[in-house]
């Protein structure tokens, strides 16, 4: 992040948004959704992956009416300053609490299955460390990073479906049809809508870093396909879960991870778990980057920092320690990340995102447009 | 005119020329400076200076015979009008390739290149002749670059020699060669070349800039220059990349990269230098495709095993003992029986006893550093093992390690590795495979950060340019290679650039 307005390519946005759907709800969220939908649980993600595109439709509807100028600054022509700040600030207080449970996991997950030993406040704290320091590496540098990481994670996931097929049953599905597959598939429809993919609606925060150059070859396609591949990964990831553990996927909390170590390949391959849970921990750190960079860029359109960089340690700093306190046992975690964090998505995303769509329809691009 | 001009002007008088060249070259013994009679009386009416130490005496023979002998007899016969003699001493110069000085600042610069310096009386000029003859060391196939195919020619310590050869290998006048001097003392030439229309103008323009900054410093190699215009001075990795190649340089110039050579250095800087050009070679492009996508995999490889054998030992066999397969676990259980020591504690100790025997064997004479090397690797290694200092598997890490740093093509990256595994080592040993991740996450940041000369360092890879990878990880038919971006703009003036992605 030096001084100049920072841009990024849209190949580059549709990576971050790949990363960002993927990361950490790859390992988290099959549980979970196991949990409310059973073996229904990949329509539930299939209907959600529906709903995030009209997310995405939404912010890119936003981005093209508003061409060039960031969210925070044509919100504040639509709405007038005060509702506006009000606004970014329970959008501030929801990425507090993501980046916090994010790293939360990843220090869960490090100290309840591979380091046992060692407390999670180590995990949360360099993990942390290491997001903030790519943070203030700047979004073009993030943005080419993980370009990187992101084909190591897929290649590693894919890499574990695959592997993965001998135990899959198809007839753990079944019923396809009762009469009381409603419910539960609502169920983890809310979830899913949610977490990961009702997250979208955040990225109406960063949709400007694209060059909004007129005549550019049309980009925004380019965003749906990295929507797609994660959306295809994520219900490819819990479906596959589903047929292996069938009923049981609702009691392995980290059930990829747990399909990775059922991998037997001869002598030569087996209990290779440690290396895919790094890999997929690879995701959570991509998203706590991403949603730090965009707590910073809320912060610094309200501070008039010199640096625009200044901030970024500070709020690492206040999200370890939410990491750290937020949480009281992992039933706490389940119900703060599982249960609250899906609908406060549903309900702020939602509305930020209806507002300023029916505001820029109904008044045009807003004052100084 | 000033004094302080006129002071360095040439006299008429050879008394005070004389007097004057006397003062300036005052305690440089191998200086020569000849009074040459044959006047009315037998005075001198020239005088020839020299270093005798620069100068070839048969050259120096040969151009006092032709111009000085004559010339003498002319002055020292009658003398005609000031005017003509200046014109006839214009034409004995322009015969003989002389060129004209009337400061002595010149002088003395042309002394020290070799150059033999004729004053005569009553001529405000010195005609200076070329005749160095310091024996230099002849062209030979490189050393640090030896290849089984293609061309063995290798740079020497002679600017002019190795401009040469680079200009006998291309032969257009887009290929442009700038001078710059450094240095008030040594006053090194130093020279830029590249290849007009290929090279990025932005680019060039960052150079242009930063070798200027060299100007006040005194340049005894090319790695000075290195210094002066990297980007970053405390990264562990190469910005620039050196070759005593011609081959290498002409396709670095063909791939829209600066050349940079230094008088008294046979070492061709090229920049800028990204990451993956440090796992090419020149033989690349000289053998089979397949054969030279394979030997690009293994140095992939050897990079990956360099970097992270030790510290993915430490952390296997200290967090993460799963992952071993159950036999081989067992094995080295059984070989670490009766070691002190922890997996980390080892795994330093021998990487540390490694890097003092290559470190002993390369700055040792060459017959004692082999000796050195084989009472290194032999002798104190089964004495580890049978002492139970090390374990065998540890000695295998580190041999192997050790073996797939060499097989990295250039030096500079394999420094770089070896300073980096060693904090890899410590993470690993502190946090296990998670420690190793953090490393793996702060390293390939660090290298996306880097830029050099306003490229990105790790380009191809991150910002991914797809079409340029079939020149990384496989090394794509050169028919292939040749309708490049790179070649189209090279040879069409196109715009040869994909877009970032």
């Amino acid at each position: 992040m030096t001084g100049r307005k920072e841009q990024i390519t849209p190949g580059q946005m549709s990576v971050l948004i790949t990363a960002t759907t993927l990361g950490s709800s790859i390992v988290f969220i099959p549980h979970p959704l196991a949990h409310y939908a059973g073996q229904y649980a990949w329509i539930s993600a299939s209907l959600a992956a529906v709903f995030g595109t009209l997310m995405l439709a939404a912010v890119l509807y936003l981005n093209r009416a508003h061409r060039g100028r960031s969210i925070m600054e044509y919100s504040a022509a639509l709405f007038g300053k005060p509702l506006s700040g009000l606004m970014f600030f329970i959008v501030l207080l929801m990425l507090l609490f993501a980046v916090s449970a994010i790293v939360s996991g990843i220090g869960d997950f490090f100290s309840g299955v591979m380091m046992k030993e060692t407390p999670a406040y180590i995990f949360n704290a360099t993990s942390l460390f290491a997001a903030a320091a790519t943070v203030r590496a700047g979004i073009k540098v993030t943005a080419r990073m993980f370009v990187l990481l992101l084909t190591v994670m897929v290649a590693f996931i894919s890499a574990v479906l695959v592997l993965a097929i001998p135990l899959y049953h198809s007839g753990m599905l079944l019923p396809i049809w009762p009469r009381e597959m409603a419910r539960p598939v609502l169920h983890g429809l809310l979830l899913t809508a949610g977490f990961p993919f009702g997250e979208i609606f955040l990225y109406a925060l960063l949709i400007h870093l694209v060059p909004a150059a007129p005549g550019a070859a049309p980009w925004r396609g380019k965003l749906y396909k990295g929507y797609a591949l994660a959306a295809a990964l994520l219900i490819m990831a819990v479906l596959c879960s589903s047929m292996a553990f069938g009923p049981a996927s609702d009691v392995f909390i980290y059930s990829l991870f747990k399909l990775a170590s059922e991998i037997h390949i001869g002598d030569m391959m087996e209990r290779t778990e440690s290396i895919v849970g790094i890999a997929l921990i690879l995701g959570s750190y991509m998203k706590a980057t991403v949603y730090l960079y965009m707590l910073n860029l809320i912060v610094k359109g309200w501070l008039p920092f010199k640096d625009e960089r200044t901030a970024v340690y500070p709020l690492a700093l206040m999200c370890l320690f939410l990491s750290l306190t937020l949480f009281d046992s992992p039933a706490d975690f389940f119900s703060q990340v599982y249960v609250i964090w899906p609908f406060a998505v549903l309900l702020v995303g939602g509305t930020f995102l209806t507002l300023h769509a029916g505001m820029t329809a109904i008044r045009g691009t807003g004052k100084g447009a | 005119m000033t004094q302080k001009t006129s002071d360095k002007a040439l006299s008429r008088e050879l008394r005070m020329n004389r007097a004057k060249a006397c003062a300036l070259f005052d305690r440089c013994q191998d200086v020569s400076i000849i009074p040459l009679g044959g006047g009315p009386e037998g005075e001198a009416v020239a005088l020839i200076v020299y270093c005798s130490s620069l100068v070839d005496e048969q050259e120096s023979r040969r151009i006092r015979l032709l111009l000085a002998e004559p010339l003498l007899m002319e002055l020292a016969g009658d003398s005609p009008a000031a005017s003509d003699r200046e014109l006839s001493l214009r034409e004995a110069g322009a015969r003989h390739q002389a060129e004209l000085f009337d400061e002595w600042d010149a002088i003395e610069e042309k002394v020290w290149q070799g150059y033999l310096i004729l004053i005569a009386e009553g001529w405000t000029l010195a005609a200076g002749f070329r005749s160095a003859g310091l024996t230099k060391r002849q062209v030979m196939e490189p050393v640090n670059e030896p290849s089984v195919q293609g061309p063995r020619e290798g740079t020497v310590e002679t600017l002019p020699v190795n401009l040469g050869m680079l200009r006998q290998r291309i032969g257009t006048s887009r290929l442009k060669i700038e001078y710059v001097t450094a240095g008030t003392v040594l006053r090194t030439d130093i020279a830029f070349a590249y290849l007009d229309g290929t090279v990025d103008d932005g680019m060039l323009a960052a150079f242009r800039e930063r070798i200027a900054r060299i100007a006040p410093y005194e340049v005894l190699d090319t790695s000075f220059v290195e210094d002066a215009i990297q980007d970053s001075d405390w990264s562990p990795f190469p910005q620039h990349r050196y070759t005593e190649r011609t081959d290498t340089a002409a396709a670095s110039l063909l791939d829209g990269k600066i050349l940079v050579l230094t008088d008294n250095s046979p070492m061709i800087l090229i920049c800028p230098a990204l990451f993956v050009d440090f796992f090419a070679t020149s033989e690349d492009y000289y053998v089979r495709t397949a054969y030279a996508t394979m030997i690009r995999q293994l140095r992939l490889l050897a990079f990956a095993i360099a970097l992270t054998l030790p510290s993915a030992y430490v952390a296997m066999s200290t967090f993460h003992p799963e992952l071993i397969p159950n036999i081989l676990l067992l094995a080295i259980l059984d070989a670490r029986e009766g070691i002190p020591f922890p997996a980390i504690v080892e795994a330093l100790i021998m990487e540390t006893s490694f890097e003092l025997l290559r470190e002993a064997g390369i700055r040792l004479p060459r017959p004692v550093g082999s000796a050195v090397s084989i009472v290194g690797a032999l002798v104190i290694g089964q004495a580890a093992i049978m002492a139970k200092i090390a374990s065998p598997i540890m000695v295998i890490v580190v041999a192997l390690t050790g073996i797939a740093s060499f097989a990295i093509p250039h030096y500079e990256m394999a420094i770089a590795i070896r300073l980096l595994r060693f904090p890899l080592i410590l993470a690993a040993s502190f946090m296990g495979g998670y420690g190793l991740m953090l490393g793996f996450i702060f390293i390939l940041l660090h290298l996306c950060c880097l830029e050099t000369l306003g490229q990105p360092y790790l380009s191809s890879l991150a910002p991914l340019k797809l079409r340029d990878l079939r020149d990384v990880f496989v090394r794509a038919p050169l028919k292939t290679l040749m309708r490049s971006p790179r070649n189209r703009k090279l040879h069409a003036g196109g715009p040869g650039r994909r877009e970032q992605r």
